[in-house]
């Protein structure tokens, strides 16, 4: 998962930024790079639940 | 340019100065020595490696390396040379940029220090400081820049916010993921253990001197002298603000005003401004710095008891969210602010600078492990890394937060 939520977040970049080359009207450029943002969060979301320590193990000793 | 311009450039080191005593003051007294070398190494390694390696990416005011992709030109690298030998010395405004540079590179570099405090072993600081200068930050600025891709679709930046704040802060975040926390910071239960700072008096001393260094960093980046004086007081109003949201916030959630997370506010809303300390109104800056104040504690609580996440001094929080939310506040409240533009500065931010720091950063620590020996951390790395402690006679510290 943790790669999977790193891989999502550069997909999400793409397309926010492919939106403002292949895209020409102002509300669809912001949808698509509203859209790549929440699939990075999606990916962040991911990463951040993968380094969360499981109950029951203490910090590092 | 301007001796002005030279004169507020030279105020800069005073945030790096600012951001390590608060980081320090933050850090039990046993680790505070090792934090003020940590941070002055990695400014120093990010500083030499910017000028040797790092300016060449960022270029000097040319549009460097283009890809012309669906129609338009696309500047993604500087086309510098190595040692800064393409910067002409010759009273035009490119060893003004450099210094600027310099010094914002110096100061992201510190950030992640706080977040990888009290475990981050010296010289994986330095390799990680070096990653930054060469590589995440000098590519990002680029970018950002009037010559790079983003700053053509119109994101704005004035003061770092971006290219300085919010990207040593996702360092910083990606530094503490690969650390793990601290020994018994958290139960088995997953609550964490408080484990307050040494002197608070550092945290609030620090805060203040960074607003002298933050006065710096945003009327350099205040391109109109007409608009030097609005950036000035936006910058105080909002680092005033967010100390005062921070101090509010934590009078009603836990009974008193807590001094060190008002100090964090006070930064927080010095980063927030950062973007935006020229083009907004006062109403806005005060508007901004009471957002970020509060958002900062929040940030913390959400980021050490659900995430998990150890960051002694806030650093992720403070830089990383204050930063985002300073970009995201240009495009309300600036007149000539584009939504969209910084819409895709944060996209860049998450989607493209975070997993390069991280993927970096996690080869880094397969060579130069990023983690001291266990032993050391319980020793307290003053002692362990540099065999001598900060406050070698007048303290003495009982383990209390070790388990016996």
């Amino acid at each position: 998962m943790k790669l999977a939520g790193f891989l999502l977040m550069p997909a999400g970049w793409f397309i926010a930024a492919s939106a403002i080359g292949l895209l020409h009207q102002l509300p669809a450029q912001t949808a698509f790079c509203l859209a790549g943002v929440a699939i990075e969060l999606v990916g962040l979301v991911f990463v951040a639940r993968q380094h969360i320590p499981k109950r029951g193990s203490k910090s590092a000793d | 340019m301007p001796t002005d311009s030279l004169a507020l450039i030279l105020l800069i080191p005073l945030a790096l100065a600012g951001l390590t005593l608060l980081n320090a003051g933050l850090t039990r007294s046993r680790n505070a020595s090792h934090l003020m070398l940590a941070s002055m190494c990695a400014a120093s390694v990010a500083m030499l490696i910017y000028v040797i390696v790092g300016c060449s990416f960022a270029g000097s005011g040319e549009a460097g390396h283009v890809l012309h992709v669906a129609g338009r030109d696309w500047s993604v690298l500087g086309n510098g040379r190595l040692f800064a030998r393409s910067i002409n010395f010759d009273g035009s405004v490119g060893p003004y940029i450099l210094l600027l540079q310099m010094f914002s590179v110096g100061l992201a570099a510190l950030i992640p220090v706080a977040s990888g405090a009290e475990r981050w072993r010296l010289a994986a600081v330095c390799g990680s400081a070096a990653i930054l200068a060469a590589i995440v930050y000098p590519v990002f600025a680029h970018w950002v820049s009037d010559q790079g891709w983003l700053g053509q679709v119109g994101f704005l930046d004035a003061g770092g916010a971006a290219s300085t704040q919010a990207l040593g802060g996702i360092t910083a975040l990606c530094v503490a993921w690969l650390l793990g926390s601290r020994q018994n910071k958290f139960t088995a239960e997953g609550i964490p253990t408080a484990m307050p700072g040494h002197n608070g008096t550092l945290v609030l001393f620090g805060a203040f001197l960074a607003l002298v260094g933050w006065l710096g960093l945003n009327l350099a980046g205040t391109h109109n002298s007409n608009l030097l004086p609005l950036a000035a007081i936006n910058t105080v109003l909002a680092a005033a603000a967010g100390a005062l949201g921070a101090l509010l916030t934590t009078r009603f959630r836990f009974g008193k005003p807590d001094a060190s997370l008002s100090a964090n506010g006070w930064v927080a809303g010095l980063v927030a401004i950062s973007a935006s300390a020229p083009y907004v109104k006062p109403a806005a800056a005060i508007l901004i710095g009471l957002v970020a104040g509060p958002l900062v504690v929040l940030a913390i609580e959400l980021i050490e008891v659900h995430l998990r996440v150890d960051d002694p001094a806030g650093a992720i929080s403070v830089h990383a969210i204050g930063g985002i939310w300073g970009v995201l506040a240009l495009s309300m409240f600036a007149d000539h602010g584009s939504f969209l533009a910084q819409l895709l500065g944060i996209a860049t931010l998450i989607g493209a600078v975070l997993p390069v720091s991280y993927g970096l950063n996690f080869l880094l620590n397969r060579f130069v492990p990023f983690r001291v020996q266990p032993s050391g951390e319980r020793q307290g790395m003053d002692l362990s890394e540099l065999g001598a402690n900060a406050y070698p006679e007048f303290v003495t510290h009982r383990e209390d937060f070790m388990r016996r």
